[in-house]
């Protein structure tokens, strides 16, 4: 059984806001002491509201961003200085899929030679082996050939994701970070982009990081999931277990909101209060100001820590805290 | 505040300029060559050439030459003439005026001329007249100034003999070259007129005046003008530049002793402590009136030049 | 509703000759005459443009009493006006062509250098641009001539400022409104290089507005050339300049007009032609460049 291929430790990012022309810049905590790993072949569902970090955390996972703190090992080795000829060899190895694809696209260029413009940069080749590269992934990824001659204006939105996954795929990586692939795209379109995903990963052994605010989409992908809230993962575990028992309230909250097919939708829990906003983080447990069940010690100190609750599977919540001390025990 | 601070960032920019041009020639005048041989008359003795350099301070660290010269300049020094003996200072005031006189002159004719025209142009807006008198804008500014001055002088001095071409004796003597130096002004701006006079029409408050049936006339004079006025002062401020180059070859051509022609007669002669002082003249006085431009325009309407200065472009 | 609403739009697709107004295409025709002209200039030139003839001096072009030896008559060495001319236009319109690919290529590298780089780089970039828009480029120009001296080089390098700092601006602008888009992101996560996102990637999207700077540009680089060729700080004799011709012709308005008015002649109605023909590409490929 192979081992982790992305391990991430203690991952922090702050960012610098400033307030007004002359205000003095604050620190806002994006992403707040993360820690991750994705064995091979899996996927990795991400999930949090906006402002929740999980897109900073993925462009830190892929090397995209430094963090501030923390570490990301890929393939057993940390990543490069980025920016540095390392770090470029690199981008080979683990890609980026992102939420527009017409902004992903050049506007300029047709769609075959965009998808082949990571082999040309990592000079696997000659001009005619690219050709047929192109004309191969144009296929797996289920688009014609006559589109290749095509700009990205003149296709569908589905076609376009399509095509950014093509140039994605197109150096076989190890790794693929999907930041919300399909919430650009028609309902009707997604369902067909989030198969044609699944099937590669199956094909390809592709290790996956799919980011959403869609825990329904999620599901529909990841083997398993981890929940974010104001920069920090407060529940991590394993897909189906994570449907069948949420442990934390805010989990909870968004799986009465996501009903599974064949199950009747239970009751709701409809979230009280302001969405949360990173430049203003509660004290406590963050979660506490929307919390259906919060308690006193919820409201101030450190905030609960994320612990184990069963096999793979761990809780940031003051409820869940004794499961886990048994567990642990 | 706002326009305080405008004030300031366009002061801070004007400065910077001024700042910028003087070392510039600085550092051309020292990688030139020696400046003691290059500002001396070309017989001077060896000795004497030595004599300056240590009252010049050629011989003491280079920065410390360089505020020296700051200090020179900002006194006013420039160094004496070789051609004619006199300190640059002297012959800098002497013929400034010149310039400033034939450049006002022209940038009165060229306004007034270049509004008209543009004005007519954007109520005729489609018509023959309006493509006419825009393709004669075209022609006014693509036609280089020293040609235009020849074909006056052709015509004027030469053919018709009712008006001089040469020297600056009697206010006659400002007519060629105030013409030679408008018109290709007055293309530019019958151009600029034109566009701000169409985008002001386009607005409510105009169309409104108009329903209410004020005159064609009162319109343009009381509504439409003073906001063309705004714009209009920012062009100027970028066209002062163009109007001094312009008036280099003018001058020359018309032997009318200014700046500009001072500055050409020193470069043929190497008269190199004249050109620097020119040079560094004509820079204060673009600088200046650029400031003076800005600081209007910050007074007019802070929140436009606010935008303008502190959003990055010039 | 007005029936004008209804007309085709005129669209610029290449091989739509008719597209083009009668007064561009004769532009067109002027500025294409010229270049083959200063190409060819060996072959047509009737003499070479440094043949003195003393005996023929201040001949009249033809129609004022001229004859066929010289169509356009002699200057006051008795050189062909029409080699010399021929000669002239030539090096002017080298110098303006090399002079304006100098500054074009020159100021859009700055400007992408200054919106990918930033900083310090990006501080002293745009202070220059600043201090290239209050300064008019016959100033700098005139400055390095005086102290520097003289030389081909020298006087390519200081005609091609004229508008460098138009250039520098449009391409920095780009960067920075393109930088943070996701196809620059996506690009730049395949592990392209800056040069290949600068190149293969941005600079397509400004190259229409470069072309169009360019071409609005090139007149003023023609008149800073011939300026300071008349004001005989350019190009010097024996070689040929528009500028410097006129600048000899200057002395000899009374016998011969000739000699000053033919080189400006053809000074003029090149930088009209260009001037039009900026004018009429940028209103068709790109109405927001150059607006204030």
């Amino acid at each position: 059984m192979t081992g982790p291929v992305l391990v991430a430790q203690y991952l922090s990012r702050v960012y610098e806001a400033k307030t007004g022309l002359w205000g003095k810049p604050r620190p806002v905590r994006a992403v707040d002491d993360i820690s991750l790993n994705v064995t091979k072949g899996e996927t990795l569902g991400v999930v949090g509201e906006s402002g929740s970090g999980k897109t900073t955390t993925g462009r830190m996972l892929l090397g995209l961003e430094a963090p501030d703190s923390g570490t990301v090992h890929f393939n057993g080795a940390p990543l490069p200085l980025l920016g540095s000829p390392a770090w470029r060899a690199q981008r080979m190895r683990m890609q980026m899929i992102f939420q527009d694809p017409m902004a992903a696209l050049d506007r300029r260029l047709p769609i075959a030679t965009q998808i082949a413009e990571p082999l040309v940069i990592d000079l696997i080749g000659d001009a005619h082996e690219q050709a047929r590269r192109v004309q191969e992934l144009l296929e797996s990824v289920g688009l014609s050939r006559d589109l290749s001659r095509r700009y990205p204006h003149e296709v569908s939105g589905g076609q376009r994701q399509r095509a950014v996954l093509a140039r994605a795929l197109a150096t076989e990586p190890d790794l693929l970070v999907c930041d919300e692939p399909v919430s650009a795209l028609d309902v009707s379109v997604q369902a067909q982009v989030l198969n044609l995903l699944g099937d590669l990963q199956k094909r390809l052994g592709l290790t996956m990081v799919f980011i959403s605010h869609d825990l329904r989409v999620v599901r529909q992908v990841s083997h398993r999931i981890a929940v974010m809230y104001l920069g920090r993962i407060i529940e991590e575990g394993n897909s189906d277990d994570l449907f069948a028992r949420p442990g934390h309230p805010y989990t909870r909250a968004l799986v009465s909101a996501a009903p599974t097919p064949g199950k009747p939708a239970t009751d709701r829990i409809v979230l009280r209060g302001d969405p949360p906003n990173p430049a203003n983080r509660p004290a406590g447990c963050a979660f506490h100001p929307r919390c259906p069940a919060v308690m006193d010690r919820c409201r101030s100190g450190a905030p609960p820590a994320l612990t184990q609750a069963g096999p793979g599977w761990r809780i940031a919540c003051h409820l869940a805290q004794p499961v886990s001390a048994k567990g642990a025990a | 505040m706002q326009s305080l601070i405008a004030i300031f960032f366009r002061f801070l920019r004007a400065v910077f300029t001024l700042m910028f041009c003087v070392t510039l020639v600085f550092v051309v005048l020292r990688t030139a060559g020696d400046p003691a041989e290059q500002l001396l008359p070309p017989e001077t003795p060896p000795d004497v050439i030595q004599s300056y350099r240590e009252a010049w301070g050629l011989d003491r660290p280079i920065f410390l030459q360089y505020a020296l010269w700051l200090e020179n300049v900002s006194r006013g020094d420039f160094g004496t003439s070789f051609a004619s003996r006199r300190p640059v200072l002297d012959l800098v005031t002497e013929t400034m005026p010149r310039t400033l006189l034939l450049g006002a002159s022209a940038l009165f004719v060229a306004t007034l001329l270049g509004l008209t025209l543009g004005i007519a142009a954007a109520l005729r807006r489609g018509t023959f007249t309006d493509q006419a008198l825009m393709a004669g804008a075209v022609l006014g500014y693509s036609m280089p100034v020293f040609f235009l001055g020849i074909l006056l002088i052709l015509l004027f001095d030469l053919q018709l003999r009712i008006l001089p071409s040469s020297s600056a004796k009697t206010l006659t003597h400002l007519i060629l070259p105030t013409v030679t130096l408008a018109l290709p002004l007055a293309g530019r701006v019958a151009r600029f007129a034109r566009t701000a006079m169409l985008e002001v029409m386009g607005r409510p408050f105009i169309r409104t005046a108009k329903a209410k049936g004020v005159g064609r006339l009162m319109v343009i004079l009381r509504h439409a003008l003073p906001n063309v006025a705004v714009p209009l002062l920012m062009f100027f401020g970028i066209e002062i530049g163009l109007v001094l180059s312009g008036a280099v070859v003018t001058e020359t051509i018309f032997a009318w002793p200014g700046l500009g022609r001072l500055l050409v007669d020193s470069v043929a002669q190497r008269d190199l402590p004249v050109v620097q002082g020119v040079i560094l003249m004509i820079t204060a006085i673009i600088v200046l009136s650029n400031l003076l431009v800005d600081l209007l325009h910050a007074v007019i309407d802070p929140k436009v030049s606010m935008a303008r200065t502190l959003g990055g472009g010039a | 509703m007005s029936a004008t609403d209804f007309r085709p739009k005129p669209q610029l697709v290449t091989g739509a000759v008719d597209a083009i107004p009668l007064m561009i295409k004769l532009c067109l025709i002027w500025l294409g005459a010229m270049m083959v002209i200063a190409l060819l200039a060996d072959v047509i030139s009737p003499q070479h443009y440094t043949t003195q003839d003393l005996t023929a001096r201040f001949r009249p072009p033809l129609g004022w009493g001229g004859d066929w030896d010289h169509p356009l008559g002699t200057d006051n060495l008795g050189r062909d006006m029409l080699s010399r001319l021929i000669y002239a236009l030539r090096t002017s319109i080298l110098i303006a062509i090399v002079g304006t690919l100098i500054g074009a290529v020159c100021g859009t590298l700055i400007g992408f250098a200054a919106g990918r780089l930033r900083g310090f780089f990006d501080l002293v970039a745009m202070m220059l641009t600043g201090v290239q828009t209050a300064l008019p480029s016959l100033f700098i120009a005139i400055t390095f001539l005086a102290f520097v001296g003289n030389n081909l080089i020298m006087f390519i390098i200081l005609v091609s400022l004229e508008g460098w700092e138009r250039y520098a601006r449009l391409a920095r602008g780009l960067v920075l409104s393109e930088q943070n888009s996701d196809y620059i992101r996506a690009v730049e996560g395949l592990g392209a290089t800056s040069g290949r996102v600068v190149f293969r990637h941005l600079l397509p999207n400004i190259i229409a507005a470069l072309v169009v700077q360019a071409t609005l540009n090139f007149p003023g680089t023609i008149l800073l050339e011939t300026s300071l060729s008349f004001l005989g700080l350019g190009i010097q004799p024996p070689n040929a300049s528009l500028g410097l011709m006129l600048g000899e012709g200057r002395r000899y308005l009374l016998n011969a007009w000739w000699i000053a008015v033919l080189p400006g002649l053809v000074i003029s109605v090149t930088t009209l032609a260009m001037s039009l023909f900026g004018d009429w590409l940028r209103d068709r490929l790109d109405p927001t460049v150059g607006r204030q």
